[in-house]
This record gives C-alpha cells, structure tokens and sequence, in this order.
C-alpha cells in the first residue's frame, strides 16, 4: 500500500495515525469501556509492529488491524473469562439518573450488549456498526454466513426479550 | 405494550453505538501528525562535535594534564527514559477522567519479592535518574512530579494527585518490558506491565503485556455510571 498519489510506502507510524481513532470506536463498541478499548488496540498495535513488514505489503493493512482488533477481543475476553481477574476500571453503564425514556433505552441496550456472548457481540458491532454485510462478517471471522446470520438473531432476541418496548403516543 | 420489531430494534442498536461513541471523546490523540523540528537535531549534532572535539583535544594532550577525578555523576542512561516513557503512559491513561495534577514517584523499584530477592535491597534510582525521569514526565505529561522516598501512602486523600511506582527494565532482547503501577481517585489502582520499544532514538510505549489488575476501595461497586454520579467516595 502508498500513501495516496505519492507512491510512497505507508510507514507504521501513518497508518497509527490514520486508523487509531476509528479502532478504537471499534474497540470501544466491542468492549463497552473506554480503557479496555485503549488496551485492546494499543495490544494490536504493538503485534502490528512486530510483523510490520508483512503488513506493510498488504493492500489493505486498515482492514487487517481491523481483523486483528477483533481477533484480539475474543481471545482476550476469554483470558478475562478465565482469569476473573477484577480491574479497576469504570465501566460505562447508565445512570438512574438518566431521564429521557430513548437515552433509557440506549443505556439499556449498551448494558445488555455487554452481557452478551462475545461472538453474539461481535456480530451486532460488525452489522449495525460498521455496517458490514453478512458475508463480509463472516470473512472478518472466519465462519459461516449462517453463522453469522445465527448469532445476530440470537443477539437481537435477548435484546428484545430484556428490552422495554417504546411507549406508544 | 408490543414488543420491539426487528426495525426497531436495529434503530435503536445503531443509535446506541453512535451515542457511546463520544465516550472516546475523554481519551487524548495519543498520535499526532506534527511534523519533527531540525533545529532540535542540528542542536544535538553540534553538542556531539563538541563533546568528540573536547575528547580529542584532552587526548591529544597526552601526559600533559593531570588526571582529575570525574566531577559529575553518571549519566542517567536509557532505564531513566525507559522508566520515564512508563510512568508518563499510565499518568496520561488516567489524566483526563481524574484531571491529575500532581504524580508522586517512589525513590525505589519496587519488585515483586522472590525467595533469593528478600536477601538484597531493591534498587534504588540515581539522582541523574530521577532528575530525568521526573523532567521528562513533567513535560510529556503536564503534571508536577516529586520523588517520595520509601512507602508511598500518603496520608492525605488528593483526587488530583497519583502515586506511581515502576520496577525494573526486564531486558526482552528486542524490547524492554516495565512493571507499572498507580494509585489514584483516593483508594483504586491499577497495575499493568508495559511494552517499550526504541523509534527513532526514543523510548516509546508501544502495548502493555498481559492483563491489567485493579483494585478498588472496599465498600464501593464494581460498576458505577458517570463520574458525575459516582457514589461519594468512589
């Protein structure tokens, strides 16, 4: 890959620049927290500069972080999973206090995210999200369209079995 | 009251992802694009002539001089930048949520103590050493740094102020890796190993290594909302 009209080889640290902020609002959408998000990309980063020179050749190397990101998260959450090791992290859950009924149901939606299965998770960031098609999830995973059509609907059942519906006006 | 319809419900995913989405907005641009000033460099280039040339004449004097004892202390060396680019990583991850001021540095590595370990003192920083690593902090990270000599409680609750400590720089052939640990928000910490890697001349923080560990003061839960609503004390 070049840097647009020049011709000139991306370097690690342009391609850092150019795609950290929207890893992490991927990381973020993943996670559900501002911190682990950072770890998580930072951890990406740091693999992404080891084998530079192979990223470097990739067409797409955007999209090859992006896939490490998410490669990331899922092996990671199981490390926490297993470990059940506590961090002092703020997690970023609604408040009580919150008053307008759809921002309710935002908070309510983001907190029920978080308790889904991490591949259920994955699926509904990379659909409604990144606004990525089912077979182009399914790549990024490495499983089936029907696979990834199965999570979804999995995911968005237990969001609707533990959501409030809208008040009707 | 209906249930929500697939339409719905899909609305509403891509409105709450966009809502959160400016949580991200409290993390600082960890990279920017400035470009390097050359003066800073043609600085540096003229300080090495000068120092080769002072050597080279001192030389070439031969037997002419008396030897003198060296005056100034050793030189800080790479540890005080690696050490420095540790403690200005994890001030920086907790600075904008706890608006950190102020960071208190122990004047010792502190190790996690081994059979063969209990034997010996840990390691204590030079003068050169903390003079660098607390000039380097205090400008990357904007805050004011002090060494604290032995145990760092502070008797005194300063939701601006952190107490920071580092272990040693665990030589990894390619990289060097750096226990770090801070308290902060009066009670909580939080422990990571860092990643340091050398660009371009500098030490720079480029991953953490395994998992992060955090504690949290007694009594208060391990989930709260905004700093805003925290619970009194947490």
């Amino acid at each position: 890959m070049t840097t647009s009209g020049t011709g000139r080889a991306l370097s690690f640290d342009e391609l850092v620049v150019s795609t950290e902020r929207k890893l992490l609002r991927l990381g973020l959408m993943l996670t559900g927290g501002v911190h682990s998000a950072e770890d998580l990309v930072q951890t990406v980063f740091a693999r992404a500069h080891r084998k530079w020179d192979r990223i470097q050749a990739l067409d797409n190397p955007e999209a090859y972080l992006r896939t490490m990101v998410l490669n990331e998260f899922l092996s990671w959450r199981r490390v926490l999973k297993n470990r059940e090791l506590p961090v002092a992290e703020p997690a970023d859950l609604p408040s009580a206090e919150d008053i307008g009924a759809r921002q309710a149901q935002r908070d309510a939606t983001w907190q029920l995210l978080a308790q889904l299965p991490r591949q259920q998770r994955a699926v509904l960031v990379l659909r409604y999200y990144e606004d990525l098609p089912d077979d182009e999830i399914a790549a990024v995973l490495g499983c089936a369209p029907a696979t990834v059509r199965s999570n979804a609907a999995r995911g968005l059942a237990t969001l609707r079995n533990n959501l409030p519906a809208e008040e009707e006006h | 009251m209906a249930r929500l319809t697939d339409e719905e419900l899909e609305r509403l995913l891509r409105e709450t992802f966009a809502d959160k989405e400016e949580l991200l907005d409290t993390l600082p641009q960890a990279t920017t694009t400035r470009r390097r000033p050359v003066a800073p460099v043609l600085l540096a280039a003229a300080a090495v002539l000068v120092v080769l040339g002072s050597i080279l004449y001192g030389v070439n004097r031969g037997g002419d001089v008396n030897p003198a004892p060296p005056v100034a202390a050793a030189p800080a060396g790479d540890n005080a930048e690696i050490w420095a680019a540790a403690i200005t990583a994890v001030t920086q991850k907790f600075q904008p949520e706890y608006d950190l001021r102020s960071v208190d540095l122990s004047g010792q590595t502190f190790v996690v103590m081994t059979a063969s370990e209990r034997t010996s003192r840990p390691p204590v920083f030079t003068v050169p050493e903390k003079d660098r690593i607390a000039d380097q902090v205090a400008r990357a990270a904007n805050v004011q740094v002090s060494w604290v000599d032995g145990s760092l409680q502070n008797q005194h609750c300063i939701r601006s102020r952190a107490e920071v400590s580092v272990g040693k720089v665990v030589d990894k052939d390619d990289h060097k890796e750096v226990r770090t640990s801070i308290a902060y928000n009066c009670g909580y910490g939080y422990m990571l190993t860092y990643r340091i890697e050398k660009s371009g001349g500098r030490w720079t923080v480029t991953g953490t290594v395994g998992v992060p560990e955090g504690v949290i003061p007694a009594g208060c839960p391990l989930t709260q909302s905004s700093p805003a609503n925290r619970q009194h004390g947490c």
